[in-house]
This record gives C-alpha cells, structure tokens and sequence, in this order.
C-alpha cells in the first residue's frame, strides 16, 4: 500500500509543470493543478507590475509561469517569494534583448524588500557631530535594514515612474536612455511610501562604500575620488535626510570621544 | 433546541487586503468579527501588520491558516507554527482553523490545498500535526474540511467520520464550511446525511460560507473559487447546518473578483437572518 509519503510525492509531480503521471487524467487534478499554477504566477505579477507592463501579459504570463515550474516557493507563506525573480528574467532568453529588465525587477523587489523590513531608528546626524578627530573617521555608518543600494546602467527609476503616470508614453519619451553607471538608493519612508533615488556623484561613491562596510574615512576618500567637488558634510546632511543610514549607539560613540 | 451563547450568533466577513484600510478606518460596521488569512501576516514590520494589529484594538479578529499543510507526511514547518503563532498572539485572535489538507512536500509550497485520502494511516498523521500546532500554539484549532475536486485510492472513511475521530483525539474543533459540503457532495458524492451523522453536535465551532463556480475548463466539477454570492442551494444546506449543530461563529469570505464592502455585509446580514430563523 502507498504510504502518506508517496503519495504526496507522486501527486506532486505534475502539479507545476503538465506531464503524465498517475492524475494527468483527471479533471479534478487539472483543477488542483491550475489553482497551484495561477496562484503562483499571481504572487509574482503582484510583485512586478511594470516588469509585467514592459513585456506584455502573455510574454510575462510565459516568463512567469517558467519560474514558478523552476523555482516553487519553498515556504508557506509568499510575502518572500519573488526575490529570485530578477536573475531568472536575467538569463531569461525570450527577453534578453531587454537589457534594463533585471535591473528594473530589481528596483521592483527592492521595493518589496524595504517595505517588508523594520521601519527602525535612523541615524541622529547630531549625535555623528559630536564624535571627533580620528574617532569619527574610524565611524562605522550602516544602511537600516528598510534601506538598499543597488547599481545598474539602466534609468529604470525614471522607467518605474513613468509607469506610475496617466500618460505613460509621454513619460516614457522624457527618459534619457543613455547607458551610465548609476547607484539607485531605495529607502523605505514610513508606512504608505517608498523613496527610490539615483545618487549623485560622489554620494554614490559615498553610499556604495557605506553599504559594504567601509569606514568614513574609506566613504569619504572614494566619495572624493569619484568627485572632485564633493562636499562630506553636505553629502551627509543630502544622504541622512533619506533615512537610509542606521542610528549609531550613543555608548559607542561616548566610548570614542572619551 | 441546542443552547447557544452570544459569540456563537457572531457573523463577519474574510477581510481582504483591499477592504483592510476601509474596515479599519469605518466608524461602525454591521458585522461581529472578521477572518484573516494567516500566511498574509507573517512579515511583522509591513504596514498591512500595523493596520490589523489596530483593528484587532477595536473587533475580534479570526486567524484562518491557509499554508500551515497539517496534512503533510513531512510534518509541520517549525518556522511557519512560529510565525502562526506570534500572530495569533498579537492579535489576540478569536478563534484559529485551518485545513484538512496539504499543500508540502519535499520542501516544495504549492499554495494549494490539496486533497489527502482518508485513512488510519493519514488520521495518525494529521493528529500529530494538529497535536503539534496546537501544542505550540496553546490552544485549540479548528480543522476545516475542504473542497473535493477528485476521489483518491486508499480511501477507507468517511470525511465526517475522520473529522470526528480527528477531534476526538486531539481535542480539535471542526470549522465546518458549508460551500465545501455542498462542492464535494456534488463533484464526488459525499452523503451529506452521513457527514451530519458522523459529526457530533459540540464538535463544530465555526461555519465558512463563500461562493463557487463551475469550472471554466468544462469538466462539469464545481470550484470553490470563493469568486460569486454565495449559492442559494449553500444558503439552503447552512440553515440546515444551524439546525442540526447550532449557531456558530460564521464567516462570509470572497477571495477573487472582491465586490465593495457593502456586498460583503450584506452577505453577512443575510447569514444572521438565517441563523435567526433557526434560533429566534
């Protein structure tokens, strides 16, 4: 007799992807089958729905069901489910041609991402100014858990917000589609909005160092190399105003000034 | 007459992501309590967690599981029951259900509830699962019986029998919903009369009614799609239901094609009309 184990193994089997197992032949099955499919490919259109506008329903429908069959959700919740969704579109033939697709996927999940995450403390740029000399130099600053850096050489912010507008085409025509590199900060602001900025010169330098652990002293030196006019304390005044940056411990800080 | 106390005339609706601010933000609604999906609250920090964390200030709030896969041969997803868990205590909520179902296997959520056969060896698997959630969880569950869409070899009891063993072993209540009955009836002949038989009176605690459809592909099968009013023949088979084992805290739900608010009201209006008939 086929144990409880089995069973579910082999009702399995055909669930993501038509094939011809034990239930192929049951209209009950195909039911179970479209709910499993459709119900997925929803979760990942609710994610991307100007990744979904760019390649038109039945291109993404594709695109999306072809995830869902390579890479089922392996939680039981879906609130995560998505986040490998950008690389998949990346090595995604049918749309290679799109180069800014993952990029703009990326900001789509990034979105996600920061709303999902603890809306916590930011850094008290007073508290910074009281640090000093060498200790301040040595400071750490981090990105709060609701704050991401990404790079790309793609304008999709300005893509992801023309989709945002009644008149799309026409906000679409405004874009300047030259290639460059840009650092895109995306920074959860409250609870209702997202803050999603390309970062200047020398900000993103700043910013890039920061999100992989530098010390100031290391943001401030790649920030200038990357613009000769840069300015640290307007930079951080500009950068600490977007929330991105953790609250520092005021015991840490006290520790370095003493 | 089967003696009823005053949450057992509860009515509400399965409050969806698109009416949430609305509900919160209404000054008085006609409705007792409101249903949650569980798994759309796991993320503790989103803004949807703020919301339902204030409403449940002001009414009850139902937390009904729809991933948790109590009929897993796998057992249950420590960190799922972890997370079901926070919820329900934040919350404080109500009442907690979920499926006679399964939606896991080998690591894989399918995100449906998928159809287990009923038999000793899936009735000593389920009560260790609901043995286990409702050990973490601190209290009891109730287990709803689901929409059949297909008979399964390996069958050997009755849906109102294992419910009622189910409930028996593990102190369990039944969430009986009666738009599933009626689906499962008509696609794959469950005796309605045996299912009420089966099931004692004080072992349901809570009724579901939604709406379902014909399945678009042309099988001839009905599909919970919880898309439409409900049925007047589900209508039919809930007053019955009052009959046989009592009033109970009922819930109207509408997962696809979501109407106004209003609709969804009326809709529970009309359940405590039902349940007035019965018990004056």
């Amino acid at each position: 007799m086929t144990t409880l184990a089995e069973f579910q193994r082999n009702y399995a089997q055909d669930l993501l992807e038509p094939g011809l197992g034990n239930y192929a032949g049951s209209a009950g099955y195909r039911i179970h089958a479209r709910n499993v499919c459709i119900s997925l490919s929803q979760a990942i259109a609710d994610c991307f729905p100007v990744t979904a506008a760019l390649v038109g329903e039945s291109c993404f429908a594709a695109m999306a069901g072809a995830f869902v069959a390579a890479y089922p959700p392996r939680q039981g919740w879906l609130s995560g489910y998505g986040a490998a969704f950008p690389d998949f579109v990346s090595a995604y033939p049918p749309v290679r041609e799109l180069a800014y697709l993952p990029d703009l996927a990326r900001l789509e999940w990034a979105r996600i991402a920061v709303m999902a995450a603890i809306d916590g403390p930011c850094l008290d740029l007073g508290l910074l100014a009281t640090i000093e000399g060498d200790a301040l130099l040595e400071t750490h600053l981090s990105l709060r858990s609701c704050a991401m850096v990404l790079t790309t050489r793609f304008p999709v912010i300005a893509l992801w917000e023309a989709h945002q507008q009644a008149d799309i085409s026409s906000a679409l025509a405004r874009i300047d589609f030259s290639e460059q590199d840009r650092t895109m900060l995306v920074v959860r602001a409250g609870q209702k909005h997202v803050l999603a900025v390309e970062l200047a010169p020398g900000d993103d330098a700043f910013m890039g160092a920061v999100a992989c652990g530098e010390t100031l002293a290391v943001a401030w030196e790649n920030a200038v190399r990357s613009s000769s006019t840069y300015d640290l304390a307007q930079s951080l005044t500009r950068l600490s105003a977007t929330g991105a940056f953790d609250e520092i411990e005021r015991k840490a800080s006290a520790e370095r000034v003493c | 007459m089967i003696k009823c106390g005053t949450r057992d005339r509860w009515t509400g609706i399965g409050l969806r992501a698109p009416h949430l601010q609305q509900f919160h933000d209404a000054a008085t609604v006609p409705v007792d309590f409101v249903e949650v999906h569980a798994e759309n609250y796991f993320e503790p920090h989103a803004p949807r967690y703020a919301v339902l964390c204030a409403l449940a200030d002001r009414h009850p709030v139902s937390v009904h599981g729809v991933g948790l896969s109590l009929g897993s041969a796998d057992g249950i997803d420590a960190d799922h029951l972890d997370r079901l868990a926070a919820l329900v205590e934040d919350i404080a909520a109500c009442l907690v259900s979920e499926h006679l179902a399964w939606c896991r296997t080998d690591g894989v959520h399918y995100n449906d509830l998928l159809p287990l056969p009923l038999n000793e060896e899936v009735l000593d698997s389920v009560s260790r699962n609901v043995d286990r959630a409702q050990a973490r969880l601190g209290r009891t569950i109730m287990v709803e019986n689901p929409s059949g869409y297909m008979t399964l070899d390996g069958t050997t009891l009755r849906e109102g029998d294992f419910l009622a063993r189910l409930c028996a072993r593990t102190g369990c209540r039944i969430l009986l919903d009666v738009n599933n009955l009626h689906i499962s009836a008509t696609n794959i002949g469950t005796d309605i009369a045996a299912w009420f038989d089966d099931v004692p009176v004080d072992a349901i605690g809570q009724y579901h009614l939604a709406g379902h459809e014909p399945d678009a592909a042309g099988s001839g099968l009905l599909v919970d799609t919880h898309g439409a009013a409900v049925a007047d023949t589900v209508w039919d088979l809930f007053a019955r239901s009052v009959v046989q084992f009592g009033p109970k805290p009922t819930i109207v739900e509408w997962d696809s094609a979501i109407p106004p608010l209003e609709t969804l009201f009326e809709e529970a209006r009309r359940a405590r009309r039902v349940v007035s008939v019965a018990y004056p």
